[in-house]
């Protein structure tokens, strides 16, 4: 089955205490009633779809339009963001148009869209990406090895089984490996040391 | 004969000793990264994208087109022995393949979707040598128009084929948006700047295929990579098949290729849904169907023979029209126009060596197929034990190298790093990406050929509608949006809630 809002997120245990009023308390269960059994992934991709288009619609503001015989730099930009931010509207209402109703889910006929979706691997993430930065930030400060070495050293942390000792060894493996294919065997100006 | 005499310019082009170092390091690669389940040649292609720009036009397309179709070869190989997939299209090999391998006749199987993959490649080969010229003249009758409609039909395609068309067609948008980043060439205003020089030239190819394709992919597969060493080794003896193998296998390896080369020139249709066809075809067809799923050699030929004739012919579009059906055929194309061919009708006519040097490698990288994964199959089995964690720092810092040499330009790896971000985001809201690079790759060109009509018509977008091939074409491109629509619709009902 698929993930389907529940309450908790729509609203928080935090949320739900004393802290509202009880005018908004009702619109949100109102809107919790109206949306439950909708496939949160389905419309959470429609919303960011949508905002992505909108952000590019409204950032494409500050150049020329033109015409449609002249067109100008802002033409396309503004037609294509138009165009996401429909399709990213037309994702996430069809999420709340589908949504799994509570007599349906219990016959149990409806086929699901999909399988499970695929869980949020937030460490994966966050040690990939760090790691990059890292990269990035220190080639051409510190040198290709002093980069490899502490990049590979946060990725290798993202396996469950890593330890100390294979942190090191793969740091130290990847770092011979992949500075000796690019500066001696592809010459390729890099920065090997700081200075 | 024409044939002959541009066979022979492609068998000079593609004998020298350069090209035939890359088409090797393409084949050999892409059988590694084939029997290796976690990375495919996507992935693989993003990473190598690189280094072609330190080796001529001819041998690095060589050498990722080698990818590509070596990774055909190599991805039945943890199919059959581990019930793993090396790469999505050889999914199927697990079916009749590992039964087959657990009957203890893992090397027949082997070896016989090796000789399927070469009869399958060669297959396809002559359909991309014999059609890709008639397809290359129509092509230039094109003016601006036609242009305009064929690629317009191209991403429908790829955008409605392969899963839902409202979210194809919205990652065709968004990887419009993503080109638009950089000067624009008309007006020579920088757009989506952000302040940043460094995003003046636009996002590089390079960047978008490693942030979507290898950083987002590694994000994903960190713990989540199953992995099985095989037991013992394959010894050639256990290779050789029976008489009956060989009786049951040719016609499937011969209905396959067709299968495949069908499916591999059409766009939107890869190297997978063309094994999956003729696997489903071959059981249909069969007069004992319920031998497949215990180890049915058919079912192991047909699949793998239709993948490999896939990845030949679906440089058809690609090379004849400029068109790319996939996401890997939009890489490839990438990486000509970065050594500033354009691939396309023109193309054949100026540069005949690139195309018939590519068809005459495609032949020998083939034959050097032949001989890793026979002889040599032992050192692939090998390769299974080799752990993803040992695999994927080596695959991130390589990523990071290769696209800081592109410009020299560390803003770039803070760019893969962001770019990985949005894929894995996409991936997570079940989005596909392949979609958005063919956007991002058609984005100029398609802009291109519409502001030329525009201007040759005097602003008049009837313009657009002026021959009958454009009508026709963009007519096909609404018939296929409506088309992929309507199923849904009809599918609702019929399957009620009873």
């Amino acid at each position: 089955m698929n993930t389907r809002l529940e309450e908790s997120v729509l609203l928080p245990g935090d949320l739900a205490g004393s802290r509202l009023d009880g005018q908004a308390r009702g619109l949100a269960l109102r809107l919790r009633a109206a949306l439950a059994g909708t496939d949160a992934r389905e419309l959470a991709g429609g919303l960011f779809l949508f905002a992505l288009g909108l952000f590019a619609t409204l950032y494409a503001q500050r150049y020329a339009f033109g015409t449609v015989t002249r067109m100008g730099p802002g033409f396309f930009p503004v037609v294509l963001g138009t165009l996401l931010c429909g399709y990213g509207a037309l994702i996430a209402l069809l999420a709340v148009l589908r949504r799994e109703r509570p007599q349906a889910a219990s016959s149990g006929t409806e086929a699901a869209p999909d399988e499970a979706p695929e869980p949020v691997r937030w460490t994966n993430l966050a040690l990939v990406t760090l790691g990059l930065m890292a990269f990035g930030a220190l080639l051409d400060t510190a040198g290709a090895v002093v980069a490899t070495l502490v990049s590979v050293g946060l990725y290798t942390w993202a396996d469950r089984g890593c330890t100390v000792r294979r942190s090191a060894a793969l740091a130290a493996a990847t770092t011979a490996l992949t500075c000796g294919l690019f500066v001696w065997a592809l010459r390729m100006p890099l920065p090997l040391w700081w200075g | 004969m024409d044939l002959l005499a541009n066979l022979a310019l492609g068998f000079d082009a593609a004998i020298d000793p350069g090209a035939l170092l890359y088409c090797l390091i393409g084949v050999t690669l892409g059988t590694f990264i084939g029997v290796l389940p976690g990375i495919g040649p996507l992935a693989a292609i993003s990473l190598l994208l690189p280094l072609t720009f330190y080796v001529p036009a001819t041998s690095s397309i060589i050498m990722l087109a080698g990818v590509y179709y070596g990774a055909q070869y190599g991805g039945s190989t943890a199919s059959i022995l581990l019930n793993l997939p090396g790469t999505p299209s050889s999914a199927v090999a697990c079916l009749d393949g590992h039964p087959m391998a657990r009957q203890g006749r893992a090397g027949v199987a082997l070896f016989m979707t090796t000789i399927a993959s070469f009869a399958g490649a060669m297959i396809g080969l002559v359909i991309l040598a014999g059609f890709s010229p008639a397809i290359a003249r129509l092509g230039l009758m094109f003016g601006p128009p036609e242009y305009f409609a064929v690629m317009t039909l191209g991403l429908v395609a790829a955008a409605t084929l392969s899963g839902s068309p409202l979210r194809g067609c919205s990652m065709v948008v968004l990887g419009l948006l993503l080109s638009m980043v950089g000067t624009d060439v008309n007006s020579g205003v920088t757009r989506f700047d952000f302040g940043q020089p460094a995003l003046m030239e636009g996002i590089t190819l390079v960047a978008l295929a490693m942030g979507l394709f290898g950083v987002s992919d590694v994000i994903a597969s960190i713990n989540n990579v199953r992995h099985a060493a095989p037991a013992g080794s394959i010894r050639m003896r256990d290779m050789l098949p029976t008489r009956e193998d060989w009786a049951r296998s040719w016609k499937p390896m011969l209905r396959g290729s067709a299968i495949g080369s069908f499916f591999g020139a059409l766009p939107g249709t890869g190297t997978s849904i063309a094994s999956f066809m003729a696997y489903s075809a071959e059981k249909r067809a069969a007069r004992e169907p319920e031998r497949f799923g215990n180890g049915a050699i058919e079912g192991v030929t047909a699949p793998e023979s239709a993948n490999n004739a896939a990845a030949q012919t679906a440089f058809v579009p690609t090379l004849s029209l400029g068109i790319p059906g996939d996401a890997v055929m939009a890489l490839m194309m990438g990486a000509l126009i970065i050594h500033g061919i354009t691939p396309g009708p023109t193309m054949m006519t100026d540069r005949p060596e690139v195309f018939w040097g590519l068809v005459v490698s495609f032949a020998f990288g083939n034959l050097m197929l032949l001989v890793l994964n026979i002889p040599l199959i032992g050192v692939w089995v090998s390769m299974l034990r080799i752990r993803y964690y040992v695999l994927y720092p080596f695959i991130l810092v390589f990523i990071g190298l290769g696209v800081y040499s592109v410009n020299n330009s560390a803003f770039d790896i803070l760019l893969v790093a962001g770019l990985g971000v949005l894929g894995y985001v996409l991936r997570l809201l079940r989005f596909e990406p392949a979609p958005l690079l063919l956007g991002f790759i058609l984005g100029p060109l398609m802009e291109e050929t519409l502001r030329r009509t525009l201007t040759l018509s005097g602003g008049d977008p009837a313009a657009l509608l002026n021959s009958p091939l454009s009508v026709g074409l963009l007519a096909a491109s609404l018939g296929l949006v409506v088309w992929s629509a309507l199923p849904r619709r009809r599918a609702r009902p019929a399957t009620p809630s009873a």
